[in-house]
C-alpha cells in the first residue's frame, strides 16, 4: 500500500539524515581498522614494487639452486620481482645465526634446510612478522615444488619425466576453514568473526536506539495521534518495520562497500570465505529479529530514560556471544555453542562466529535459519499486539502482566 | 444542510473506567461543533473514536458521503491538544509528510503547502527546522499540517493554545472561512469564551456523560434569567422595594436587574422611567461560562 511506503520512506530518510547516524556509520569501521592494524591482525597486503629479501640456508646443498631459481620467478604486475633470494653462508656453530638479521630487518626471513642423521630432510621458514600470508603461501609452494622436483631427479627421473612433473605439479595454497589449527589462524578467524558480530551489535544499538527514541518523540508529542488519524495501525507498523530494515541494510551496504574498497586497494586483507553469503544472511536476520523486538518495546516507552534502559538491556543479550566467543572459536562444537545456536537471540552472532572456523552440518544451518525466520515472524506478531495498545498508552510503563494481557487480546 | 457526521451511543470502557458513556450527536455541514467539558471529561477519547484512532467499546461513528476505509482517513484533519512535530525536521518536510499521508500527491502537497504558508504569513519559515521556530510559529506549522489536504472534517483540540491575540484572530478567520466552505468543524475546549465566540452547536460532557447539548443560541435562551442591564441618571435605590425584582446589583449609573418569571420588561421599564432617566436598557444573555459552571454544579443531574 502507498501509505506504508510513505511511512517507510520518512522513517528511513529522517534517520539517515541525522548526524549521529552518519557518524556511527563512518566511525565504526574506522575503529575496527585501527584495532586491526594496531594488533597486526589486518596485515597490509604486499605493496607493489617492494621485493622482499629472503635468505636460503641449505645444509644439504641440494635444494638451494632450484629454490633460488623458482623464487626469482615471481613478479609483481609491474615487472618487479617479488623476492630477492639470498644464499646464506653456512655457519656450523649456530644454525639460527641469521635470526638476528630478521630482527634487524636485513632479510624478511630465511629458509633453513637441514638433513637429520636418519636422512629426513626438513624445510623451515623462519620469519618475524615481515611476511604476509600471501608471501608465506608463495614460499611454501616453492618449497614443496622444488623439493619434489629435486628429489625426483635424485631418484632417477629422466629429463622428460622431470619436465612433465614440473608442468603437472600445481601447488596451490587453499585455506580450509576446518584446518585452521595454527594459533595465528585462530586469532584471525576470531577477529573476523568478532568484527562481524561487533558490527551487528553496534548496528542494533544505534539503529534500534534511534528508532526507540523517535517513537518516544512521536508519543510524547502526540504525533502518533496524527499518524493514526491518517492510516491504519497495521500500515504504520509495517511502514516502520520496513523503514528500519532498510536503514539496517543501508548501513550494511555502506560497510560492505567500505570493506570492498579497502580490500581492492590492498589496504587490508580480509578473508572472505565461501561462507560469506551465509554470514551476511545471518547478519541480516540477526538484525531483523532485534528490529521486531524494538518495534514492540519502543511502543511502550514514554521517556528517553526508559528508552535507554530498554536498548541497554537488549544489548546485554547481544553481548553474551561476544563474551563466550573465545570458547565458541576454540570448540565450535561444544554444548554451549550448540545451545546458543538454537536460542533465537544469539543464533545469528554465534553462527557467524562458527562459520568463520568451520562449516557446521547442513541440518544445523537449515534448522537455525528456520528458527530465526519463525522467531522473527512470531516476534512481529507479538510486537504488533503490544504496539497497537502501547502507542496510545501514556503514563507509567505497563507491567509484564499487562503486556501479557495485551498480547492475549 | 447535510448531516455529515453522526455518532450513535458511543461507549468507551478502559478496564474499570468508563471514559465515554453513551454519547450520541449529529453534526451538519456548516456547523462549528463545540465539544466542551472540564479536563478528564472524556473529550479526547471521544475525538479519538471519531478519528478512528481507537475503536468504541460499543456504538458507531458514521460519515455521510464518505466511503469506508482510506477515504475516512483522508477526509479528516486533526490538530491534537498537545502540540509537537518532528523537532529536527524542516517545517516544509513535516507538512509534506502529513499531507502525502493524507493522500495528497507530491505535486499537490507542494502547491497547497505554499498556499497555506502564505495565508498564515510564515512562508519564509518553510526551510527552518521545527526546533528553531517560536512557539506561535510551531503552532502555525502544526495547523497547516492539519488542514493542508483540505479535509471535509476538521477536528481541533484546544485550537488557540499557544497563540497570541493577533494569531488567534487569524485562526478564527480561517476557521470561519472553512465553515463557509462547508467544512464540518469540531472544536474541543475547556475555554468557554472561545466556544462562545465560535461555536454554533455545543455538547457539554462530564465524566463521559452528556450534560448539555444543542444549538448555542437556544441553550442561551433556555438559560436566560430575565436579566437586564440598565444605565441611568438619578437614584435607583427605590427598586429594592419592587416586588417583581428577584435580584439586582448596581453601581455608579448602571445596574443588573433580574426580574421574576412572567414580568414584562416593558412594563417594568415604564415603572422605573417615572423615577429615573433611563439611557440604556438591554437583555443580558447568560455567558456560556456561567451556563457551564451552573450546569456542572448540578453534577450531571441536569435533565435536558
Amino acid at each position: 500500500m502507498k501509505k506504508i511506503l510513505i511511512i517507510a520512506q520518512w522513517e528511513f530518510f529522517e534517520k539517515v539524515r541525522k548526524k549521529s547516524f552518519l557518524i556511527s556509520i563512518i566511525i565504526t569501521p574506522l575503529i575496527f581498522l585501527a584495532i586491526g592494524y594496531s594488533t597486526g591482525l589486518l596485515n597490509p597486503v604486499e605493496r607493489n614494487n617492494i621485493p622482499v629479501p629472503i635468505g636460503i640456508l641449505d645444509f644439504t646443498k641440494q635444494y638451494s639452486n632450484r629454490i633460488i631459481a623458482d623464487l626469482s620467478d615471481y613478479y609483481y604486475s609491474d615487472g618487479q620481482p617479488k623476492f630477492i633470494p639470498i644464499l646464506l653462508r653456512e655457519n656450523p656453530n649456530d644454525r639460527n645465526y641469521y635470526d638476528k638479521d630478521i630482527e634487524d630487518n636485513i632479510i624478511a626471513g630465511y629458509i633453513l634446510i637441514t638433513k637429520s642423521i636418519n636422512n629426513i630432510t626438513s624445510f623451515e621458514l623462519r620469519t618475524g612478522n615481515q611476511l604476509n600470508n600471501i608471501q608465506i603461501g608463495l614460499i611454501n609452494n616453492t618449497l614443496l615444488k622444488s623439493a619434489a622436483i629435486v628429489d625426483a631427479k635424485e631418484y632417477g627421473l629422466g629429463a622428460e619425466g622431470l619436465n612433465k612433473l614440473s608442468e603437472n605439479l600445481n601447488i596451490k595454497l587453499v585455506h580450509l576453514k576446518n584446518r585452521s589449527d595454527t594459533e595465528a589462524e585462530m586469532v584471525k578467524a576470531f577477529f573476523t568473526g568478532y568484527i562481524f558480530i561487533m558490527l551487528l551489535l553496534i548496528m542494533i544499538i544505534f539503529a534500534g536506539g534511534m528508532f526507540v527514541r523517535s517513537m518516544v518523540e512521536e508519543k510524547s508529542n502526540r504525533i502518533m495521534e496524527i499518524l493514526l488519524s491518517s492510516c491504519k495501525i497495521n500500515t504504520l507498523l509495517a511502514g516502520k518495520i520496513i523503514g528500519l530494515s532498510f536503514l539496517g541494510l543501508f548501513q550494511l551496504l555502506i560497510w560492505v562497500i567500505f570493506g570492498y574498497f579497502m580490500q581492492s586497494n590492498d589496504l587490508v586483507s580480509l578473508e572472505a570465505g565461501s561462507t560469506l553469503y551465509l554470514q551476511l544472511a545471518y547478519f541480516i536476520l540477526g538484525y531483523m529479529i532485534y528490529t521486531s523486538i524494538f518495534v514492540g518495546l519502543g511502543s511502550i516507552v514514554n521517556s528517553e530514560h526508559d528508552a535507554q534502559q530498554i536498548t541497554g538491556n537488549l544489548s546485554l543479550i547481544m553481548i553474551i556471544p561476544i563474551i563466550i566467543s573465545t570458547q565458541v572459536i576454540q570448540s565450535p562444537n561444544s554444548l554451549l555453542a550448540n545451545l546458543l545456536t538454537f536460542f533465537p537471540l544469539t543464533t545469528a552472532p554465534v553462527m557467524i562466529l562458527r562459520l568463520n572456523i568451520y562449516t557446521p552440518p547442513i541440518w544445523e544451518i537449515a534448522a537455525s535459519l528456520l528458527i530465526l525466520l519463525l522467531s522473527i515472524y512470531l516476534l512481529i506478531f507479538i510486537s504488533s499486539k503490544i504496539f497497537k495498545i502501547g502507542i496510545l498508552y501514556y503514563g507509567k510503563r505497563p507491567s509484564l502482566k499487562e503486556l501479557l494481557s495485551w498480547i492475549k487480546d | 444542510m447535510l448531516n455529515l457526521l453522526e455518532a450513535k451511543n458511543l461507549i468507551k470502557k478502559y478496564r474499570d473506567l468508563t471514559a465515554v458513556d453513551n454519547l450520541s450527536f449529529k453534526i451538519m455541514e456548516g456547523e462549528i461543533f463545540g465539544l466542551l467539558g472540564p479536563n478528564g471529561a472524556g473529550k479526547t477519547s471521544t475525538i479519538r473514536m471519531l478519528l478512528n484512532i481507537i475503536t468504541p467499546t460499543s456504538g458507531t461513528v458514521s460519515f455521510d458521503e464518505i466511503k469506508e476505509g482510506e477515504q475516512i482517513y483522508n477526509s479528516v484533519g486533526y490538530l491534537p491538544e498537545d502540540r509537537g512535530l518532528y523537532k529536527k525536521s524542516k517545517a516544509i518536510d513535516v507538512i509534506k509528510y502529513f499531507g502525502t499521508l493524507k493522500g495528497l500527491s507530491k505535486t499537490d502537497v507542494k502547491v497547497k503547502a505554499s498556499e497555506w504558508l502564505k495565508l498564515l504569513k510564515v512562508e519564509n519559515l518553510a526551510d527552518k527546522r521545527i526546533e528553531e521556530l517560536s512557539k506561535g510559529n510551531k503552532q502555525k506549522i502544526q495547523f497547516i499540517s492539519a488542514v493542508v489536504h483540505d479535509p471535509k472534517i476538521l477536528i481541533l483540540d484546544e485550537p488557540f493554545s499557544g497563540f497570541d491575540p493577533i494569531n488567534q484572530e487569524l485562526i478564527t478567520n480561517i476557521i470561519s472561512k472553512q465553515r463557509e466552505a462547508g467544512r464540518v468543524i469540531i472544536i474541543s475546549t475547556h475555554l468557554m469564551n472561545i466556544a462562545e465566540s465560535l461555536c454554533t452547536d455545543i455538547l457539554l460532557i462530564n465524566n463521559g456523560k452528556e450534560v448539555l447539548k444543542g444549538k448555542l443560541d437556544e441553550i442561551k435562551k433556555r438559560f436566560g434569567k430575565n436579566t437586564y442591564r440598565v444605565e441611568f441618571i438619578g437614584d435607583i435605590s427605590f427598586i429594592e422595594d419592587l416586588p417583581e425584582i428577584i435580584d439586582f446589583k448596581y453601581g455608579n449609573g448602571n445596574a443588573e436587574i433580574s426580574l421574576a418569571d412572567g414580568t414584562s420588561p416593558s412594563s417594568f421599564l415604564k415603572k422605573i422611567t417615572n423615577e429615573i432617566e433611563v439611557t440604556h436598557f438591554t437583555y443580558l444573555q447568560p455567558t456560556l461560562n456561567n451556563i457551564f459552571l451552573e450546569t456542572l454544579a448540578y453534577k450531571g443531574n441536569y435533565k435536558t
